[in-house]
């Protein structure tokens, strides 16, 4: 694979079941580049996610990654009462590099101390999980996300139950990314915020129906194609037809 | 001071005594993942699941804590192996196993007439009857559950807490799972002897409840549930020996109790008015 490259996927199809929910998906994400992954529920998005990260088989296809990948899941409400403080779910990130039969060392855990300095969280690192706010919540998983330390961030949907600030700390932290030649695909129901903030969009319905920079990809055809009728065209502004939940 | 010492004359006792410390250790460590995972259903499952092997076990004159251990395991891994298909439910399968094992323990007790009053013995515990070599493989239970959750406490918190992200790490999930079942299966079987087969599930699930009610840390519950087990299952033995009652019984009501008083405490605690300052974190929700 090309050394520019960060991920390569190639005619990637992905099976749930006896459904095929991934249809030949071909992608080339470079190095420093963020890209927005975005399409109306069950559009694949998560399930793209898994596969990357080495999740779900491929049932044809391939996968390449540049290097590794790391990633950030929708964390169902009932996890949140789990007695773990912030610190000890970001340390999780570093759980593969102690390896078995072996505690986070001490370097470590100064680490997840810095990795939540990076989303604003060290305040409240040694804070019960279960009493953080949404967005705060979503914060703590960046953090555990970044100390895994990859060439590559999946995050899944990291905007849901953000508020402004939340959501003004991710766009820095993929800033920051970018400046260490670290890539990452962000799956979001959000077009504007990806249109502002992503290199490259990829638009996802079970197929990729359009790949490339924000203003090449955002024109009515293409959304039509992805989101059928639910894109609505109100006085040159499109927005999204409401939609009732978070697919899973 | 004699109501705590003239129990001790008693061999069986102190042979008791050993084994009440060891069931509340190892059940309160292990409890704590079967609070916070929801296991307690598989672990009521588990706790029948295994009563054919004790028959069989009884019946052939071998080691019956090792019947219930074979069954017990091989019930586990039925279970994993059942619901990994996604036409049937964990519990569903789970369901369908903890009947079908117990029906099979019914049906081969029924056939073997004479024993009967033994096995019940082991439905509901007897504590006169626990052995120098039903201690000793408690005791070696009780090292292995202890010492693979110390060892794996990061796996199998990980796991616990987001099981997205350890399969995304890439870790060996579905066994890290048999693994736990098969310790819970081990906890079981040392507290067959003490508390009976019906009421082992209240060691797995009472002391790390009451655990969870006063601390926000894993280790601390752990260490907590492991704690109050052993203690109250001292307690209850002395009340059943005194009142001359079931000891798995005893136990059980004990931790029971314990249980409510810390609720109880806890909510009072909560609903006291604001204006009085609460002491750091710990009870905090």
């Amino acid at each position: 694979m090309d050394a520019e490259l960060a991920l390569r996927t190639c005619g990637l199809s992905v099976d749930l079941g006896e459904r095929r929910v991934l249809d030949d998906v071909t992608l080339d994400v470079p190095r420093g580049a963020v890209v927005g992954l975005v399409g109306p529920n069950g559009a694949g998005k998560t399930t793209l996610l898994r596969a990357i990260v080495g999740m779900l088989p491929a049932a044809s296809g391939t996968i390449e990654l540049g290097g590794t990948a790391s990633y950030m899941p929708q964390l169902g409400p009932g996890a949140w009462d789990f007695p773990l403080d912030a610190l000890e779910v970001a340390l999780q990130g570093s759980y593969r590099r102690a390896g078995w039969l072996r505690r986070p060392s001490r370097t470590e855990r100064g680490r997840a101390m810095d990795a939540l300095a990076g989303v604003g969280m060290d305040g409240l690192a040694r804070r019960q999980v279960g009493e953080l706010s949404g967005g705060q919540r979503q914060r703590v998983l960046l953090a555990r996300a970044l100390m895994q330390d990859s060439s590559l961030v999946l995050l899944d949907e990291p905007l849901s139950g953000a508020d402004a600030a939340t959501e003004a700390l991710f766009t820095e932290t993929l800033d920051r990314l970018r400046e260490q030649g670290r890539s990452a695909v962000i799956s979001t129901h959000d077009l504007s915020w990806t249109a502002e903030r992503c290199d490259l969009l990829c638009l996802l319905a079970g197929r990729v129906c359009a790949f490339g920079p924000p203003r090449e990809t955002l024109n009515p055809e293409c959304l039509a194609a992805a989101y059928g009728a639910s894109v609505l065209d109100v006085g040159g502004v499109r927005i999204l037809a409401p939609e009732g939940h978070h697919e899973h | 001071m004699h109501y705590l010492t003239d129990p001790l004359q008693f061999e069986f006792m102190q042979r008791a005594l050993v084994a009440v410390l060891l069931t509340g250790v190892a059940s309160g460590v292990l409890g704590s993942y079967v609070v916070l995972r929801g296991l307690a259903f598989i672990g009521d499952a588990l706790t029948h699941a295994v009563f054919p092997g004790i028959v069989i076990a009884f019946a052939a004159g071998r080691s019956i804590l090792l019947g219930a251990l074979i069954v017990g395991l091989i019930t586990a891994l039925g279970i994993a192996v059942i619901s990994r298909g996604r036409r049937v439910s964990e519990d569903t399968a789970i369901g369908i196993l903890f009947a079908g094992m117990f029906a099979l323990g019914v049906v081969l007790v029924s056939s073997l007439a004479t024993y009967q009053k033994d096995v019940a013995e082991l439905l509901f515990g007897n504590i006169l009857g626990v052995s120098a070599s039903d201690l000793a493989m408690a005791g070696a239970a009780t090292l292995v559950v202890v010492g693979a959750v110390f060892l794996f406490n990061k796996e199998f918190s990980l796991i616990a807490f987001d099981r997205e992200m350890a399969q995304a790490m890439r870790y060996p999930v579905f066994v890290l799972d048999l693994v736990l079942l098969a310790l819970i299966t081990l906890a079981i079987v040392v507290s067959l002897r003490a508390i009976g087969n019906i009421l082992v599930l209240a060691m797995l699930v009472t002391p790390a409840a009451t655990a969870r009610l006063v601390t926000n840390r894993l280790v601390v519950m752990q260490v907590t549930a492991a704690a109050l087990g052993a203690i109250e299952g001292v307690v209850g033995l002395y009340i059943s020996f005194w009142w001359a009652v079931a000891s798995g019984g005893a136990i059980v009501l004990t931790s029971t109790a314990v249980f409510f008083a810390v609720f109880i405490a806890v909510e009072a605690r909560r609903l006291r008015p604001a204006g009085r300052a609460r002491p750091s974190g710990m009870m905090a929700r």
